[in-house]
């Protein structure tokens, strides 16, 4: 056994004794031959069980990357609005098909305009977490919307993020992690509140007469978020 | 092929050179109280991790390595197992050396047998163990201050 230098320090009678009664105890230790057998054995097993925990890593891995990935499908799933999931991407109006589309990203977002002109209407409904916009919010108005309490906010937005003015607009969440803003299709269009929800007819319907009771104020507006009937346009 | 006969070749050859040693080593570390056949089945499982590790690099020092992991798992079981008695050891004659020694902690032991019977620097002797240099001249020290109190003047 070669190992390198021994201790500095001498040994001790003490320790010579011990160093003896080892060699003696080693000595008088029965050696039997080499048992090449036992020992290709053995490695022959832990080269199993080395295959085996390969194995079962990788099907783990592969388990892993499926159910990642159908995860992952699944919250893409664009779920047309005849589902009842709360999941599912909510789609707003086309009853008259008046409205069309513009933009799409299946689950994650679309928009409708209702005509060319200058005083048309854009619908964009969004799935929360996608940066369609940057807002500036002039008030939010806590409120009945979808015949729950909800937010209403009201202010400008930036839409895509391009450099383009600023225009006015009215959103809320129309679905559990989705939300649905309306705004003049034309930069400068609508700047009041009232009219562009009351452009909006096909889309959201604002119970009119209890606005008007209240002086048309937005904030006391009633809001009912009408689904699609028939196919839908998108998918 | 050829590479992987000479490859076994090589480490039978090694096997043969080293298995006097392996199982002394082992049977000092660990005591009279483990089997014949647990020792040997404790060194040839640490040949057989010495050859997955089988890169020619001072396989003598590897191999010293796995039968001290050996010695000190099977040290753990063996501690591990309950006691027959509900006594407290108290013994009525002083214990043999060889015995007070297998009574030691396993890294004070391993470094006391690697000093006094194999010769080993305290360098060798923390790879061995898996320590720091410094560490292993207190083992030792420690460890034969414990056996002389345990087995008197």
């Amino acid at each position: 056994m070669s190992g390198g230098m021994t201790p500095a320090t001498a040994p001790d009678l003490f320790e010579r004794g011990l160093a003896r009664r080892l060699g003696e105890r080693a000595a008088a230790t029965d050696v039997a031959s080499v048992p090449l057998e036992r020992i290709h054995a053995r490695i022959a097993r832990r080269r199993r069980r080395r295959r085996v925990r390969a194995s079962v890593g990788a099907m783990m891995a592969v388990a892993v990357l499926v159910l990642t990935t159908t995860a992952i499908v699944r919250s893409r799933d664009p779920d047309p609005v005849t589902s009842s999931g709360r999941d599912s991407m909510p789609l707003l109006g086309f009853a008259n098909d008046t409205w069309t589309v513009v933009r799409q990203s299946p689950g994650t977002q679309y928009a409708v305009v209702d005509g060319p002109g200058a005083d048309a209407v854009a619908l964009i409904v969004t799935r929360d977490g996608a940066d369609l916009r940057v807002g500036r919010i002039e008030r939010s108005v806590d409120r009945s919307i979808e015949n729950m309490r909800g937010i209403l906010q009201v202010g400008a937005i930036s839409l895509g993020g391009n450099p383009t003015p600023s225009r006015p607009a009215v959103w809320w969440a129309v679905a559990p992690g989705f939300t649905a803003t309306v705004t003049g299709n034309a930069v400068g269009a609508y700047t009041d509140p009232t009219e562009l929800l009351a452009a909006t007819v096909e889309i959201v319907e604002v119970d009119v007469s209890a606005w008007g009771e209240r002086g048309g104020n937005i904030d006391e507006a009633r809001l009912d978020a009408r689904a699609a009937t028939g196919p839908s346009p998108l998918w | 092929m050829d590479g992987d006969d000479d490859r076994t070749a090589e480490f039978e050859a090694f096997c043969c050179e080293q298995w006097a040693m392996a199982v002394r080593l082992a049977r000092l570390l660990t005591g009279a109280a483990v089997d014949a056949d647990r020792v040997e089945a404790l060194v040839a499982e640490a040949f057989a991790e010495t050859y997955e590790r089988w890169d020619g690099d001072d396989p003598e020092a590897l191999l010293r390595r796995r039968v001290i992991a050996g010695c000190a798992t099977t040290d753990r079981r063996g501690r591990a197992a309950p006691d027959d008695g509900d006594e407290p050891y108290a013994p009525l004659v002083r214990p043999d050396l060889l015995d007070a020694l297998v009574g030691l902690p396993v890294r004070q032991r391993t470094a006391i047998v690697l000093r006094l019977h194999h010769g080993l620097s305290d360098q060798a002797i923390a790879r061995a163990i898996g320590t720091a240099d410094g560490s292993v001249d207190p083992l030792v020290t420690d460890g034969l201050t414990r056996l002389r109190e345990a087995t008197g003047p």
